[in-house]
Protein backbone atom coordinates (compact mmCIF):
# COMPACT_ATOMS: atom_id res chain seq x y z
CA UNK A 1 0.00 0.00 0.00
CA UNK A 2 2.86 2.36 0.86
CA UNK A 3 4.61 1.40 -2.37
CA UNK A 4 1.45 2.11 -4.31
CA UNK A 5 1.27 5.58 -2.74
CA UNK A 6 4.92 6.26 -3.51
CA UNK A 7 4.38 5.03 -7.07
CA UNK A 8 1.38 7.32 -7.51
CA UNK A 9 3.39 10.25 -6.12
CA UNK A 10 6.20 9.53 -8.60
CA UNK A 11 3.74 9.35 -11.48
CA UNK A 12 2.61 12.88 -10.71
CA UNK A 13 5.78 14.04 -12.47
CA UNK A 14 4.14 13.06 -15.77
CA UNK A 15 1.70 15.38 -17.50
CA UNK A 16 -2.03 14.95 -16.80
CA UNK A 17 -2.57 13.53 -20.30
CA UNK A 18 -0.02 10.74 -19.85
CA UNK A 19 -1.32 9.92 -16.36
CA UNK A 20 -4.90 9.73 -17.60
CA UNK A 21 -3.95 7.56 -20.59
CA UNK A 22 -1.70 5.02 -18.87
CA UNK A 23 -0.99 6.03 -15.27
CA UNK A 24 -2.64 2.91 -13.80
CA UNK A 25 -0.86 0.64 -16.26
CA UNK A 26 2.53 2.21 -15.46
CA UNK A 27 1.81 1.90 -11.75
CA UNK A 28 1.07 -1.83 -12.19
CA UNK A 29 4.33 -2.36 -14.10
CA UNK A 30 6.29 -0.33 -11.53
CA UNK A 31 4.91 -2.39 -8.63
CA UNK A 32 5.59 -5.70 -10.39
CA UNK A 33 9.08 -4.71 -11.53
CA UNK A 34 9.96 -3.47 -8.06
CA UNK A 35 8.39 -6.18 -5.93
CA UNK A 36 11.63 -8.20 -5.58
CA UNK A 37 13.19 -5.83 -3.04
CA UNK A 38 13.11 -2.32 -1.63
CA UNK A 39 16.18 -1.52 -3.71
CA UNK A 40 14.51 -2.69 -6.91
CA UNK A 41 11.45 -0.60 -6.07
CA UNK A 42 13.62 2.46 -5.40
CA UNK A 43 15.41 1.94 -8.72
CA UNK A 44 12.12 1.59 -10.62
CA UNK A 45 10.61 4.64 -8.89
CA UNK A 46 13.72 6.65 -9.77
CA UNK A 47 13.39 5.61 -13.41
CA UNK A 48 9.74 6.73 -13.43
CA UNK A 49 10.78 10.09 -11.95
CA UNK A 50 13.53 10.66 -14.54
CA UNK A 51 11.37 9.55 -17.45
CA UNK A 52 8.55 11.83 -16.25
CA UNK A 53 10.93 14.80 -16.05
CA UNK A 54 12.20 14.01 -19.55
CA UNK A 55 8.62 13.87 -20.80
CA UNK A 56 7.90 17.29 -19.27
CA UNK A 57 11.06 18.73 -20.84
CA UNK A 58 10.00 17.33 -24.21
CA UNK A 59 6.56 18.95 -23.90
CA UNK A 60 8.24 22.30 -23.21
CA UNK A 61 10.67 21.82 -26.13
CA UNK A 62 7.72 21.06 -28.40
CA UNK A 63 6.00 24.33 -27.48
CA UNK A 64 6.85 27.27 -29.73
CA UNK A 65 9.25 29.96 -28.48
CA UNK A 66 6.59 32.70 -28.70
CA UNK A 67 4.18 30.76 -26.48
CA UNK A 68 6.96 30.03 -23.99
CA UNK A 69 7.95 33.71 -23.78
CA UNK A 70 4.28 34.70 -23.39
CA UNK A 71 3.94 32.10 -20.61
CA UNK A 72 7.03 33.57 -18.93
CA UNK A 73 5.45 37.06 -19.00
CA UNK A 74 2.28 35.58 -17.46
CA UNK A 75 4.38 33.89 -14.76
CA UNK A 76 6.31 37.10 -14.15
CA UNK A 77 3.12 38.92 -13.09
CA UNK A 78 2.47 36.93 -9.86
CA UNK A 79 6.21 37.10 -9.04
CA UNK A 80 6.11 40.86 -9.49
CA UNK A 81 2.94 41.13 -7.39
CA UNK A 82 4.49 38.93 -4.70
CA UNK A 83 7.57 41.14 -4.72
CA UNK A 84 5.38 44.25 -4.45
CA UNK A 85 3.12 42.79 -1.76
CA UNK A 86 6.09 41.70 0.37
CA UNK A 87 7.72 45.14 0.20
CA UNK A 88 4.38 46.89 0.68
CA UNK A 89 3.51 44.75 3.72
CA UNK A 90 6.96 45.36 5.20
CA UNK A 91 6.57 49.13 4.70
CA UNK A 92 3.10 49.09 6.27
CA UNK A 93 4.46 47.06 9.19
CA UNK A 94 6.89 49.84 9.98
CA UNK A 95 4.20 52.48 10.45
CA UNK A 96 1.10 52.38 12.64
CA UNK A 97 -1.95 51.09 10.74
CA UNK A 98 -4.29 53.68 12.16
CA UNK A 99 -2.08 56.51 10.91
CA UNK A 100 -1.78 56.00 7.20
CA UNK A 101 -2.52 52.45 6.18
CA UNK A 102 -3.39 52.07 2.52
CA UNK A 103 -5.79 49.17 3.03
CA UNK A 104 -7.43 49.49 -0.39
CA UNK A 105 -4.11 49.20 -2.25
CA UNK A 106 -3.16 46.15 -0.21
CA UNK A 107 -6.52 44.48 -0.93
CA UNK A 108 -6.26 45.17 -4.69
CA UNK A 109 -2.64 43.94 -4.72
CA UNK A 110 -3.61 40.81 -2.78
CA UNK A 111 -6.63 40.05 -4.99
CA UNK A 112 -4.55 40.45 -8.17
CA UNK A 113 -1.83 38.23 -6.71
CA UNK A 114 -4.32 35.45 -5.87
CA UNK A 115 -5.99 35.68 -9.30
CA UNK A 116 -2.61 35.66 -11.10
CA UNK A 117 -1.41 32.67 -9.09
CA UNK A 118 -4.58 30.67 -9.83
CA UNK A 119 -4.32 31.58 -13.53
CA UNK A 120 -7.10 34.07 -14.27
CA UNK A 121 -4.75 35.74 -16.71
CA UNK A 122 -7.23 37.79 -18.74
CA UNK A 123 -8.87 39.27 -15.62
CA UNK A 124 -5.50 40.16 -14.09
CA UNK A 125 -4.21 41.53 -17.40
CA UNK A 126 -7.17 43.80 -18.05
CA UNK A 127 -7.41 44.97 -14.41
CA UNK A 128 -3.65 45.54 -14.21
CA UNK A 129 -3.59 47.49 -17.48
CA UNK A 130 -6.49 49.68 -16.33
CA UNK A 131 -4.83 50.37 -12.97
CA UNK A 132 -1.41 51.11 -14.42
CA UNK A 133 -2.67 53.35 -17.21
CA UNK A 134 -5.38 54.96 -15.09
CA UNK A 135 -3.64 55.49 -11.79
CA UNK A 136 -0.04 55.49 -12.87
CA UNK A 137 -0.04 57.59 -15.98
CA UNK A 138 -3.23 59.62 -16.36
CA UNK A 139 -3.72 60.69 -12.76
CA UNK A 140 0.01 61.32 -12.22
CA UNK A 141 0.05 65.14 -12.28
CA UNK A 142 3.64 66.06 -13.03
CA UNK A 143 5.21 65.43 -16.41
CA UNK A 144 8.66 64.77 -14.88
CA UNK A 145 7.41 62.13 -12.47
CA UNK A 146 5.17 60.67 -15.19
CA UNK A 147 8.30 59.55 -17.09
CA UNK A 148 9.66 58.03 -13.90
CA UNK A 149 6.34 56.26 -13.26
CA UNK A 150 6.29 54.99 -16.84
CA UNK A 151 9.81 53.54 -16.46
CA UNK A 152 8.84 51.85 -13.19
CA UNK A 153 5.63 50.42 -14.59
CA UNK A 154 6.82 49.52 -18.09
CA UNK A 155 7.59 45.85 -17.43
CA UNK A 156 4.48 45.22 -15.25
CA UNK A 157 2.44 46.86 -18.03
CA UNK A 158 4.03 44.51 -20.59
CA UNK A 159 3.11 41.54 -18.35
CA UNK A 160 -0.50 42.77 -18.14
CA UNK A 161 -0.74 43.26 -21.92
CA UNK A 162 0.54 39.71 -22.56
CA UNK A 163 -1.83 38.29 -19.90
CA UNK A 164 -4.79 40.10 -21.47
CA UNK A 165 -4.08 39.18 -25.08
CA UNK A 166 -2.10 35.91 -24.86
CA UNK A 167 -3.12 34.22 -21.58
CA UNK A 168 -1.72 30.85 -20.56
CA UNK A 169 -3.52 27.78 -21.86
CA UNK A 170 -5.15 25.33 -19.50
CA UNK A 171 -7.74 25.74 -16.76
CA UNK A 172 -7.12 27.85 -13.62
CA UNK A 173 -5.43 25.85 -10.87
CA UNK A 174 -6.29 26.89 -7.27
CA UNK A 175 -3.65 24.45 -5.96
CA UNK A 176 -1.01 27.02 -6.93
CA UNK A 177 -2.17 29.09 -3.94
CA UNK A 178 -0.14 26.68 -1.79
CA UNK A 179 2.94 28.53 -3.09
CA UNK A 180 1.90 31.44 -0.89
CA UNK A 181 2.60 29.43 2.29
CA UNK A 182 6.43 29.35 1.97
CA UNK A 183 6.39 32.93 0.62
CA UNK A 184 4.43 34.28 3.61
CA UNK A 185 6.53 32.19 6.01
CA UNK A 186 9.71 33.64 4.54
CA UNK A 187 8.40 37.19 4.77
CA UNK A 188 7.45 36.67 8.42
CA UNK A 189 10.70 34.94 9.37
CA UNK A 190 13.13 37.34 7.71
CA UNK A 191 14.72 40.00 9.91
CA UNK A 192 13.50 43.55 9.30
CA UNK A 193 16.84 44.69 7.91
CA UNK A 194 16.43 42.40 4.89
CA UNK A 195 14.44 43.73 1.91
CA UNK A 196 11.62 41.16 1.87
CA UNK A 197 10.63 41.48 -1.79
CA UNK A 198 14.21 41.14 -3.02
CA UNK A 199 14.82 38.12 -0.76
CA UNK A 200 11.69 36.47 -2.20
CA UNK A 201 12.77 37.27 -5.74
CA UNK A 202 16.20 35.75 -5.12
CA UNK A 203 14.52 32.61 -3.79
CA UNK A 204 12.12 32.33 -6.74
CA UNK A 205 15.06 32.91 -9.11
CA UNK A 206 16.90 30.01 -7.46
CA UNK A 207 13.81 27.85 -8.02
CA UNK A 208 13.82 29.01 -11.64
CA UNK A 209 17.44 27.89 -12.00
CA UNK A 210 16.61 24.51 -10.38
CA UNK A 211 13.72 24.05 -12.84
CA UNK A 212 15.88 24.96 -15.84
CA UNK A 213 16.58 21.38 -16.98
CA UNK A 214 12.83 20.72 -17.36
CA UNK A 215 11.28 24.12 -17.96
CA UNK A 216 13.11 27.46 -18.44
CA UNK A 217 9.91 29.55 -18.22
CA UNK A 218 10.23 30.39 -14.51
CA UNK A 219 13.85 31.53 -15.02
CA UNK A 220 12.75 33.75 -17.94
CA UNK A 221 9.91 35.12 -15.78
CA UNK A 222 12.42 36.01 -13.05
CA UNK A 223 14.69 37.64 -15.64
CA UNK A 224 11.72 39.77 -16.74
CA UNK A 225 11.08 40.89 -13.15
CA UNK A 226 14.79 41.62 -12.58
CA UNK A 227 14.88 43.68 -15.80
CA UNK A 228 11.85 45.67 -14.59
CA UNK A 229 13.57 46.33 -11.27
CA UNK A 230 16.76 47.39 -13.08
CA UNK A 231 14.79 49.77 -15.27
CA UNK A 232 12.92 51.34 -12.35
CA UNK A 233 16.17 51.64 -10.33
CA UNK A 234 17.81 53.44 -13.26
CA UNK A 235 14.84 55.81 -13.49
CA UNK A 236 14.90 56.52 -9.75
CA UNK A 237 18.69 57.01 -9.76
CA UNK A 238 18.47 59.44 -12.70
CA UNK A 239 15.60 61.40 -11.19
CA UNK A 240 17.41 61.81 -7.88
CA UNK A 241 20.86 62.03 -9.44
CA UNK A 242 22.23 59.69 -6.80
CA UNK A 243 24.69 56.88 -7.43
CA UNK A 244 22.60 53.90 -6.34
CA UNK A 245 24.13 50.65 -7.56
CA UNK A 246 20.88 48.65 -7.25
CA UNK A 247 20.18 48.89 -10.98
CA UNK A 248 23.55 47.31 -11.79
CA UNK A 249 22.78 44.25 -9.66
CA UNK A 250 19.21 43.93 -10.96
CA UNK A 251 20.28 44.34 -14.60
CA UNK A 252 23.16 41.88 -14.15
CA UNK A 253 20.78 39.34 -12.56
CA UNK A 254 18.34 39.85 -15.43
CA UNK A 255 21.01 39.38 -18.11
CA UNK A 256 22.46 36.27 -16.45
CA UNK A 257 19.03 34.67 -16.06
CA UNK A 258 17.94 35.56 -19.60
CA UNK A 259 21.15 34.12 -21.01
CA UNK A 260 21.10 30.81 -19.16
CA UNK A 261 17.34 30.32 -19.64
CA UNK A 262 17.33 31.04 -23.38
CA UNK A 263 20.49 28.96 -23.90
CA UNK A 264 18.82 26.05 -22.14
CA UNK A 265 15.62 26.55 -24.14
CA UNK A 266 17.50 26.53 -27.46
CA UNK A 267 19.38 23.39 -26.40
CA UNK A 268 16.11 21.64 -25.48
CA UNK A 269 14.50 22.63 -28.77
CA UNK A 270 17.54 21.47 -30.80
CA UNK A 271 17.64 18.17 -28.92
CA UNK A 272 13.93 17.63 -29.54
CA UNK A 273 14.34 18.24 -33.27
CA UNK A 274 17.14 15.65 -33.63
CA UNK B 1 6.98 -8.77 -29.09
CA UNK B 2 8.29 -10.77 -32.09
CA UNK B 3 6.50 -13.87 -30.74
CA UNK B 4 3.24 -12.09 -30.02
CA UNK B 5 1.61 -9.34 -27.95
CA UNK B 6 3.12 -8.63 -24.52
CA UNK B 7 2.14 -6.33 -21.67
CA UNK B 8 4.58 -3.88 -20.06
CA UNK B 9 6.07 -6.08 -17.35
CA UNK B 10 6.14 -9.10 -19.70
CA UNK B 11 8.34 -7.04 -22.07
CA UNK B 12 10.73 -6.29 -19.17
CA UNK B 13 10.88 -10.02 -18.26
CA UNK B 14 11.31 -11.13 -21.88
CA UNK B 15 14.18 -8.68 -22.45
CA UNK B 16 15.91 -10.03 -19.33
CA UNK B 17 15.34 -13.69 -20.37
CA UNK B 18 16.59 -13.22 -23.94
CA UNK B 19 19.72 -11.37 -22.80
CA UNK B 20 20.52 -13.72 -19.89
CA UNK B 21 19.81 -10.90 -17.47
CA UNK B 22 22.12 -8.40 -19.15
CA UNK B 23 19.33 -6.10 -20.38
CA UNK B 24 17.33 -4.73 -17.48
CA UNK B 25 14.65 -2.38 -18.80
CA UNK B 26 13.43 0.00 -16.11
CA UNK B 27 9.76 0.99 -16.04
CA UNK B 28 10.51 4.61 -16.99
CA UNK B 29 12.72 3.62 -19.93
CA UNK B 30 10.21 1.00 -21.08
CA UNK B 31 7.34 3.46 -21.38
CA UNK B 32 9.53 6.14 -22.97
CA UNK B 33 10.54 3.59 -25.63
CA UNK B 34 6.97 2.40 -26.08
CA UNK B 35 5.85 6.02 -26.52
CA UNK B 36 8.35 6.53 -29.33
CA UNK B 37 7.47 3.22 -30.95
CA UNK B 38 3.75 4.06 -30.75
CA UNK B 39 4.34 7.53 -32.22
CA UNK B 40 6.21 5.96 -35.15
CA UNK B 41 3.51 3.28 -35.56
CA UNK B 42 6.04 0.51 -34.96
CA UNK B 43 3.93 -0.86 -32.11
CA UNK B 44 0.18 -1.01 -31.53
CA UNK B 45 -1.36 -0.67 -28.05
CA UNK B 46 -4.33 -2.87 -27.20
CA UNK B 47 -7.22 -2.00 -24.91
CA UNK B 48 -6.51 -1.92 -21.19
CA UNK B 49 -7.61 -4.89 -19.07
CA UNK B 50 -7.23 -5.94 -15.44
CA UNK B 51 -5.21 -9.03 -14.50
CA UNK B 52 -4.26 -10.01 -10.95
CA UNK B 53 -5.63 -6.67 -9.75
CA UNK B 54 -3.36 -4.68 -12.04
CA UNK B 55 -4.20 -2.77 -15.15
CA UNK B 56 -2.39 -4.02 -18.20
CA UNK B 57 -2.30 -3.36 -21.93
CA UNK B 58 -0.82 -5.59 -24.60
CA UNK B 59 1.57 -4.19 -27.17
CA UNK B 60 1.87 -5.74 -30.63
CA UNK B 61 4.58 -5.27 -33.24
CA UNK B 62 3.09 -3.80 -36.43
CA UNK B 63 4.26 -4.95 -39.92
CA UNK B 64 6.21 -1.66 -40.14
CA UNK B 65 7.77 -2.39 -36.73
CA UNK B 66 8.72 -5.91 -37.83
CA UNK B 67 10.35 -4.50 -40.97
CA UNK B 68 12.36 -1.91 -39.00
CA UNK B 69 13.40 -4.62 -36.55
CA UNK B 70 14.55 -6.90 -39.39
CA UNK B 71 16.53 -4.07 -40.99
CA UNK B 72 18.14 -3.18 -37.65
CA UNK B 73 19.04 -6.84 -36.98
CA UNK B 74 20.57 -7.06 -40.47
CA UNK B 75 22.56 -3.85 -39.93
CA UNK B 76 23.89 -5.12 -36.59
CA UNK B 77 24.76 -8.50 -38.13
CA UNK B 78 26.65 -6.75 -40.94
CA UNK B 79 28.50 -4.55 -38.44
CA UNK B 80 29.38 -7.60 -36.31
CA UNK B 81 30.59 -9.46 -39.42
CA UNK B 82 32.79 -6.52 -40.47
CA UNK B 83 34.32 -6.22 -36.99
CA UNK B 84 34.87 -10.00 -36.73
CA UNK B 85 36.47 -10.01 -40.19
CA UNK B 86 38.84 -7.17 -39.28
CA UNK B 87 39.73 -8.85 -36.00
CA UNK B 88 40.53 -12.14 -37.77
CA UNK B 89 42.62 -10.38 -40.42
CA UNK B 90 44.67 -8.43 -37.89
CA UNK B 91 45.09 -11.53 -35.68
CA UNK B 92 46.47 -13.49 -38.69
CA UNK B 93 48.92 -10.66 -39.44
CA UNK B 94 49.99 -10.49 -35.78
CA UNK B 95 50.52 -14.28 -35.60
CA UNK B 96 52.49 -14.30 -38.90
Amino acid sequence: MIRERIGRAMLRVYSDDVRAARGEEMLGTLLEAGEASARAFARESGSILLAGLRERAMLVARTGSRRLIADAYCQAAPIWLLFGAANFAAAEQRRPWAANADVLSLIVLGALLLAALVGYDRIVGVTGMSLIVGLGLVIEPHAATRVLTLAILLVPLACCVVMAFAPRKGPPNPRRLVLLVPAVALVLLLPEAVVRGTALLVLVSLLGVIRLPIDPRLAIACAIVWSGLGLSDVAVALSRADASSGWILATAASLVMFTIATTRLHYMQRKHQT
Amino acid sequence: MIDGPLHGYAIVRRAAELSDGRVRLSTGTLYALLDRALAESLVLAGDPYVEAGRQRRDYTLTPAGRLVLAQEAERLARAAKTVSGRLRATTDVAVA
